[in-house]
């Protein structure tokens, strides 16, 4: 065993160096890195290809918490990054001509179109529906939580293509134009402050060439592994170490960095420093130790990393810890957490309040952390599962 | 980083693992209670290395790494042992480290079962040593004394053995005049603080044993025991718990096969990488055993169900250290600086 972690500051000034020149106006003061400014994100992308193309794993770490202090993020390309992968190794020869270039370079960017109202953690049971017409397809139903569905410019569709035989087999899987006609995008306001999308589609007219996978194989094309080696280009490989930098673990230390750098000069009633608190210094040295844990849970790679259920069981632990975090730093720090971003006096620079705003979507997108503890009883410690009882009978 | 078993690590865990489970069964850990300890699987230990292996291979020694060492006081937390091998194994390492004559012939003493030499995470005062983990069984201590770090004698025929939670050799140890000094002020300091990572380092291994075998005597009964007409192993409330102290239990061993490794090769982040470990693998052992306690019912209320040995030893065996609570403040002392320091 070996837990060795070299840090160094050079990718730190470089990036600091680039957003000093290139980062737009509009997204300097903004905050939580949800805005989209395509130029920017063009140049980000080249940037990132070019500066981390290398990079060690402590060396994304330190770009993800510099990205942090600029109030910036990688959400908005997220997806796009995760379907890219996915394209990489399902897609057509032409698919991966016609849209990996435009993803991979930051042109363009694409959604999940999972989710329905019926269908939350149970994505299988899906029923927008596509059907054959000529050498294409129509498509009517609707998605809801198609988030960044407002700044994209395709959606990544699970639809229904078999009614006829059980929920996981009758899935196909569409490559769809936001512009397209018939489809429209609703925001829904949430929690954090930033909208998710309703999208409807009506008789929305595609061709077979946008299908990815193969008719009723969709289920197929949503569980690729993505942990698999594959001839997946450089900068998607990268994307790929870019999301998990921007995971949980970094942003709980970013989340934890601010708070102490917050309690070393904020006052207690008495004048004492909040920091010498020690309510304060209890929830600190907890999220420290979940940010340790996160970080060992990610880049284990012992025999039993790779086993079913691990892997679950570490997106439950990442997002509960943050979710746990963001509760217990506004519970300690009383009425000065309430402020949002936008006030100066906002503990921590505001990142306390959206946390806690922030967090509860985590435990549930993705698959939510019933679905998760499901997942590991079943298929990790061979439980019986209520949720195949369930299915089963009805 | 790389947190798979190496070929030396896995035949450590496969030799101590079998060693354990055949040598030190429940009936075996029962009957060592209420004192916690059995000579004659410790002369066993002895045999097969378990004390030899952490120390320089020119003092005998096997020249074992602390990883070695965590991965065998994990398997001995899966069937809660009843020898004092953390508490012998600190205490060897830090003689071993001091090199003075006297420390040298004292090694050679515990090696060969002659005497038990444990450490004492709490100072000598007053001619005392409070509440010293193997204190009972202890023929000398490793501890703090004033500026020193002693290797002292204990008066043990005046000495008493009350029971405890843990059912541990638990003693205030009385120190019967003669003291060897093994280091002074800075280098004494530092020599304890070095003993006390590494103790927590391997306490925090051993908490993650007892969570593993709680949960796999839950899993055991919860897939055959019924209620309602069903398996309870499928209610959620139960598989749910079940499936947070898997991933609990994943994280708890990694940082503490971390911190054993960091007492070795980051020097400067050691010290709060064990305090973490030890916070964090203590605080699994006592839910994952009590989660276990809890599913059986109330025949694991009983002193007949072997569930019990875990759940009080999840909560003793660390609180002769430290408790938790104070813990966190320790981390955050580490992490933060002392608290009432302006900057």
């Amino acid at each position: 065993m070996d837990f060795a972690y070299q840090d160094d500051d050079t990718i730190r000034q470089e990036l600091r160096t680039f957003l000093d020149r290139e980062l737009p106006d509009s997204m300097r003061e903004s905050g939580f890195g949800w805005d989209y400014d395509r130029d920017f994100n063009i140049a980000f992308t080249a940037w990132q290809e070019e500066h981390l193309g290398d990079a060690s794993d402590a060396d994304l770490d330190a770009f993800a918490d510099e990205l942090f202090w600029a109030n910036l993020d990688l959400r908005t390309t997220g997806t796009t990054g995760l379907i890219a992968k996915i394209l990489s190794i399902v897609g057509t020869d032409e698919q991966k001509a016609e849209y990996l270039p435009k993803f991979v370079r930051g042109e363009a960017l694409i959604c999940l179109g999972y989710t329905e109202p019926d269908s939350g953690s149970d994505v299988a049971s899906a029923s927008t529906k596509a059907v054959r017409d000529g050498d294409g397809w129509v498509i009517n139903g609707q998605k809801m939580y198609t988030s960044l569905a407002g700044i994209c410019d395709y959606v990544f569709l699970l639809t229904r293509t078999n009614t006829e035989v059980p929920k996981h087999k009758g899935l196909t899987m569409f490559i769809v134009p936001l512009t397209a006609p018939g489809v429209e995008v609703k925001p829904i306001e949430t929690l954090r402050g930033h909208p998710t999308y309703m999208t409807y589609y009506t008789d929305v007219r595609v061709p077979d060439s946008t299908r990815v996978g193969d008719v009723d194989g969709g289920w197929a094309v949503m569980r690729v592994s993505l942990d698999a080696e594959h001839s997946a280009g450089q900068k998607i490989a990268l994307e790929a170490r870019l999301l998990t930098a921007v995971g949980w673990g970094n942003r709980l230390n970013h989340l934890l960095k601010r708070t102490v750098r917050w309690a070393k000069s904020a006052r207690a009633e008495d004048g004492s420093r909040l920091i010498d608190d020690p309510m304060m210094r209890r929830a600190l040295a907890r999220i420290a130790i979940d940010v340790e844990v996160i970080r060992l849970l990610v880049g284990r790679n012992d025999e039993d990393a790779t086993k079913p259920g691990v892997g679950n069981g570490k997106k439950l632990y990442e997002t509960e810890a943050y979710l746990r975090a963001s509760t217990s730093l506004l519970e300690v720090v009383g009425p000065i957490g309430l402020l949002e971003f936008t006030s100066g006096e906002a503990a921590a620079d505001g990142w306390i309040e959206y946390s806690f705003r922030d967090a509860p979507v985590t435990t549930i997108a993705g698959g939510s952390s019933e679905v998760q503890r499901d997942i590991i009883a079943e298929r990790r410690l061979g439980l019986p599962t209520s949720r195949r009882a369930a299915s089963k009978s009805a | 980083m790389d947190s798979a078993l190496d070929d030396v690590e896995r035949a450590v865990k496969e030799t101590f693992g079998r060693f354990f489970a055949s040598e030190s069964g429940s009936a075996v850990v029962r009957a060592a209670e209420p004192l916690g300890f059995d000579r004659d699987l410790w002369n066993k230990a002895l045999d097969l290395g378990a004390l030899r292996m952490g120390l320089p291979a020119e003092l005998e020694g096997d020249d074992a790494d602390m990883v070695c060492l965590a991965i065998v006081a994990a398997e001995l937390g899966r069937t809660v042992a009843p020898i004092p091998l953390i508490d012998s194994t600190v205490a060897a390492r830090s003689l071993a480290r001091s090199g003075s004559d006297e420390a040298l012939v004292a090694l050679k003493s515990m090696l060969a079962g002659d005497e038990v030499i444990a450490y004492s995470p709490r100072p000598i005062v007053n001619g005392v040593a409070p509440l010293v983990p193997s204190g009972a069984i202890a023929d000398r201590i490793v501890a703090i004394e004033g500026d020193s770090l002693v290797l002292a004698r204990v008066e043990t025929t005046s000495r008493s053995a009350p029971n405890n939670l843990g059912s541990m050799p638990l003693a205030n140890c009385a120190i019967a005049g003669e003291r060897v000094r093994i280091a002074d002020g800075v280098e004494a300091a530092q020599g304890n603080a070095r003993t006390l990572t590494e103790a927590k380092a391997l306490t925090a291994s051993a908490m993650v044993g007892v969570a593993e075998r709680s949960i796999d005597i839950a899993l055991e009964y919860v897939k055959i025991r019924t209620a309602f007409g069903t398996l309870i192993g499928s209610f959620q409330t139960v598989s749910h718990r079940l499936a947070d102290s898997v991933v609990d239990i994943d994280g708890a061993r990694l940082l503490a096969f971390k911190a054993a490794w960091a007492a070795e090769h980051d020097s400067e982040n050691a010290a709060a990488i064990a305090s973490m470990a030890f916070i964090f693998a203590t605080e699994v052992a006592r839910q994952c055993s009590g989660h276990s306690l809890h599913f059986h019912g109330g025949i694991g209320y009983t002193m007949e169900h072997d569930i019990q040995l875990y759940y009080r030893r999840a909560e003793a065996w660390p609180l002769a250290y430290t408790s938790t609570e104070r813990e966190y403040q320790h981390l955050a002392d580490l992490l933060y600086g002392p608290s009432g320091q302006e900057a």
